[in-house]
């Protein structure tokens, strides 16, 4: 055989011969014991979890370049120096055999084989300018994971491409809900909850989906303190343990109670007069809708007793303004029924009523500390896209950061969306309604994933590019907003483990310049950094050395009314914009698209503190919690099962228009009868997912899914 | 078993050694190139061609590897493709990290298997550093890769001392059942049958080697170990 045929020489032994001979053996007693502990040299280096969308504050302790340990960073209001159990699992993907370690192209058997990075971006380059050139940049979109780092890129990557069409996983998760806060109050708001009296959380549970500075907080305040805590969920969550009280409701069905709430306040003369004249648009017009919205009403849609209803709107009036409904994020109405939208704009109603927005222990609505501009030679800024965004005119009310991205999903299944890019999102698993994800995906002419593992998203895609993982890539500065301004940084902690992945920064360089639009990316992640942090007036270093710094550009204080950011200035319960899109102007009932057929159940799902949707399922130590604890079960009420004649543990069959499979039953009283529950990384298999080889992830509320949900409906 | 004396057995034992152990031997090298790397087509066949007749030669009857049909180089590129590729769901790289302990008690974040980069592939860099031997960039993650562990061993075979070279292959290649258990397991329920045929001719190899490099042969009756395979 020629030497040439031969796949030999890979270690390239040169040397290696003399000095065997010279030094007469080698140290060939190490592979045990005694290389229990790392060795080398021991470093802390500052960076942001990536565990969740938290992106907590750590400490990343190295020894000998390697991971060692993480910790909280104890200036960093997120993880007030802890970390969730989330958090130390997730750093394990550095080292996980799910990595992605080359870029990979998917060949026509569906087979994926390695390609060189130059390759990669070669022919990705040559078929996007193409399908720019024949269809224009309407026919590209990005969907990004909206973390600070690739909202940086992202957007100035498709910026550059000339396409408006940039989206981030929203219509997934809150996009109902922070639209319904955006055209109702100007925007999100956050619960003083250290500084309550009551607080209502409505399918939020701290306990079940950790931030662990959040979590203390709720904590102390909960077993300590004077503040009542009611939980509003079907379930008794792991909030509700620490809480004052559980008030179980028919999902979907929060803006009955709300309604009735805003009703007791009204008839019984206990909302704020002064706030609501001063600040309020349309409560006349609201006052007229919730005449007929009694607790006695409510009662018979939310299950929720009336004088529960009655009593709790008094409650809550009482201790205004230091009371607040919470905002809640996904699970009961961030996006998962028709009402959603205006279920937020409920929330942010009653809260006017109470006249809590500004004031100790209420509604905060604060500011956020903005980049200043970059420097135009090193940083030029790509010109505006010459076209309307994709899904704009049809979903005129989402949230412009986020997008909606049905619309891209819309276009691929039409074929007008020729070319979609994902940076980190995982669509095809992780939104509503993967099968037509996949179906949708099928038909683009070009689909690249950035990843750090293979998603199913990534599966379907046509090119996949490997990004390092957050310990080994230094970011885009975070800044974070609320009563105090801040400054954050993700810094690399460790060298790149695998030579062929790369960080956002470098594959966006790269990649624009293979797409003809490079020198819009023509800097390095550390002058960005460093260009970011000038405009702030601080340096890198500083940064690095405290992980964390406060800025001195917060203009917040107590009992001061926010500026409302809507077209009156006002709290906005009477919309025209809404009037305009199509919806009720003035905020009203409108029912759940479905109701349970005889013998169904509703159905709905639970965090659990440990996962973050697809994105920790490979993680084995976080799964082996989820399985220890039988935190997959479907859960179902004991007065259900004895009906059923179900016992605990006992296997069942599960079927929904979407999807059919059997599953262990958790029989219990945490769940209110006809609701059955399933924790959201548990419902479909993902069989060739080495960690999660049993069941991992759907989105429960994904059945039903329609086109019509409130993130803008016409 | 007792090992003194000169029964039959021990001399056949013997023999096989006097060829093939303790290194695995040049031929099977070569193959080990061309299934743990991604080969070309004409390497494949080249290599197919070349060794597996010597391998046959020398093993006979009393090896799987030599009853087991090879898969074309498409069948064993869609094996490569799905089942060695590094990232794919439900791929098995060839690593010994990833079927060991990643470190101790102490060793920080990564407890369990399933990780790169852990005590066997810090051992192996340490002796390829302390022998000057340079590891390939794009192993960089993997210097306990398969391949280069059955190159090292040889190495170390034809130039250390052979107390040192048994050494660093009974720590090296113990994980080799493991990985085979694994194998089967991910093979268990595929329907894919040129996927099947291309892991079968794969697990037969990596059992021979892992045979052959921890001696089973002198340990045990070869046909009786070549039987049971």
């Amino acid at each position: 055989m020629s030497r040439q045929m031969t796949r030999r020489g890979f270690l390239r032994t040169g040397a290696a011969s003399a000095v065997l001979a010279s030094a007469g053996a080698i140290g060939m007693t190490g592979c045990g014991a005694q290389r229990e502990e790392l060795t080398g040299e021991a470093k802390r280096t500052a960076t942001l979890c990536n565990g969740c969308s938290n992106e907590c504050g750590l400490w990343v302790n190295t020894v000998g370049g390697k991971v060692h340990t993480l910790e909280g960073n104890p200036d960093n209001p997120k993880s007030g120096g802890r970390m969730c159990g989330r958090g130390h699992g997730f750093a394990q993907m550095t080292y996980s055999a799910d990595r992605l370690t080359q870029p990979m192209k998917r060949m026509e058997n569906g087979d994926f084989e390695p390609i060189s990075w130059d390759d990669a971006y070669k022919e990705i380059g040559e078929k996007l300018t193409s399908i720019l050139a024949e269809y224009g940049p309407e026919a590209f979109a990005f969907i990004r994971d909206p973390r600070p780092n690739i909202n940086f890129y992202g957007p100035r990557f498709a910026a550059a491409l000339g396409s408006a069409n940039i989206y981030t996983h929203a219509a997934a998760c809150n996009l109902s809900l922070q639209s319904a806060y955006r055209h109702t109050i100007g925007g999100g708001f956050s619960a003083d909850l250290a500084n309550a009296k009551m607080v209502m959380f409505i399918g939020r549970s701290y306990a079940d989906g950790i931030t662990p500075a959040d979590m203390k907080l709720f904590a102390n305040v909960a077993v300590e303190g004077d503040c009542k805590i009611v939980i509003v969920d079907p379930r008794y969550n792991n909030s509700a343990h620490m809480a004052d009280q559980w008030v179980p409701i028919v999902p979907g069905t929060d803006l009955a109670l709300l309604l009735a709430m805003s009703h007791v306040l009204i008839e019984e003369e206990l909302y704020d007069a002064k706030f609501v004249k001063e600040h309020v648009l349309g409560f006349y017009a609201f006052k007229k809708e919730v005449e007929s919205f009694t607790p006695e009403w409510a009662s018979e849609i939310c299950g929720v007793d009336a004088e529960v209803i009655a009593t709790l709107a008094r409650e809550m009036a009482e201790a205004a303004p230091a009371a607040v409904v919470e905002p809640s994020w996904r699970a009961a109405f961030g996006c998962a029924h028709a009402n959603s939208f205006m279920t937020g704009r409920a929330v942010a109603a009653f809260n006017a009523l109470l006249g809590n927005y500004g004031q100790e222990g209420g509604a905060l609505i604060t500011s956020s500390p903005s980049i200043g501009a970059l420097p135009a030679d090193k940083f030029p800024t790509p010109p505006a896209a010459q076209h309307v965004r994709v899904g704009n005119e049809e979903f005129p009310l989402a949230v412009q950061g986020f997008g909606t991205n049905l619309a891209v999903l819309k276009a691929a299944l039409d074929g007008t969306m020729k070319a979609v890019f994902f940076y980190q999102s995982n669509a095809a698993k992780g939104y509503a309604n993967p099968a037509v994800w996949e179906e949708g995906l099928s038909k683009v002419d070009l689909v690249v994933s950035i990843d750090v593992q293979m998603s199913e998203t990534a599966m379907l895609a046509d090119y996949v590019l490997p990004e390092c993982s957050y310990l080994e890539r230094l970011e885009a500065v975070y800044t974070l907003g609320g009563k105090k301004h801040m400054v954050a940084i993700r810094d690399k902690a460790i060298d790149v483990v695998h030579p062929e992945t790369r960080p956002a920064d470098q594959i966006f360089r790269e990649l624009s310049a293979a797409c003809g639009v490079g020198e819009y990316f023509d800097f390095t992640a550390e002058e960005l950094v460093e260009a970011q942090l000038a405009t702030l007036g601080l340096t890198i270093d500083e940064l690095r050395e405290k992980g964390i710094v406060e800025l001195p550009t917060s203009d917040f204080e107590y009992g001061k009314v926010p500026q409302f950011n809507t077209p009156s200035g006002k709290v906005e319960l009477f919309s025209v914009t809404i009037g305009r899109a199509g919806l009720s102007p003035v905020i009203t009932w409108e029912d759940r698209k479905v109701h349970p057929e005889e013998g169904e159940f509703y159905f709905v799902g639970g965090k659990q503190s440990i996962q973050s949707h697809t994105m920790t399922t490979s993680i084995e130590s976080l799964m082996d919690i989820s399985k220890t604890y039988d935190l997959e079960r479907l859960w179902m009420n004991a007065s259900d099962a004895a009906r059923l004649g179900i016992a605990e543990g006992e296997t069942v069959e599960m079927s929904s228009s979407e999807y059919t499979d059997t599953i262990a039953v958790h029989v219990t009283e945490r769940l209110m009868p006809g609701v059955s529950m399933l924790p959201r990384t548990t419902a479909v298999r993902r069989p060739t997912f080495r960690r999660a080889t049993v069941l991992a992830y759907a989105r429960p509320t994904s059945f039903p899914s329609t086109w019509s949900r409130e993130w803008g409906r016409p | 078993m007792e090992r003194s004396g000169q029964s039959g057995r021990d001399q056949l034992a013997g023999q096989l050694r006097t060829t093939i152990v303790p290194t695995i031997g040049s031929h099977m090298l070569d193959i080990a190139g061309i299934l743990l790397s991604r080969a070309t087509e004409v390497e494949y066949a080249c290599a197919m061609q070349a060794c597996l007749p010597r391998i046959d030669e020398e093993l006979g009857v009393h090896d799987a590897l030599a009853r087991t049909v090879p898969p074309s180089y498409d069948e064993y590129r869609h094996f490569f493709n799905r089942v060695l590729t590094p990232g794919i769901p439900g791929s098995l790289p060839p690593v010994e990290s990833l079927f060991e302990d990643w470190g101790g008690h102490r060793a920080g974040l990564q407890h369990g298997q399933g990780f790169y980069l852990g005590r066997s592939a810090q051992h192996v860099q340490e002796v390829c550093d302390s022998l000057e031997i340079e590891v390939p960039e794009a192993y960089k993650a993997v210097p306990d890769h398969l391949l280069l562990l059955l190159e090292l061993n040889e190495f170390l075979c034809d130039h250390a001392p052979a107390d040192q070279a048994h050494l660093f292959a009974e720590e090296h290649f113990g994980w080799l059942s493991d990985y085979l258990d694994a194998l089967g397991a991910r093979m268990e329920n595929e329907d894919d049958e040129a996927l099947a045929s291309a892991a079968s001719f794969y697990c037969n190899f990596v059992d021979l080697v892992r045979r052959v490099v921890l001696d089973e042969w002198g340990e045990n009756d070869v046909r009786e170990v070549a039987q049971s395979a």
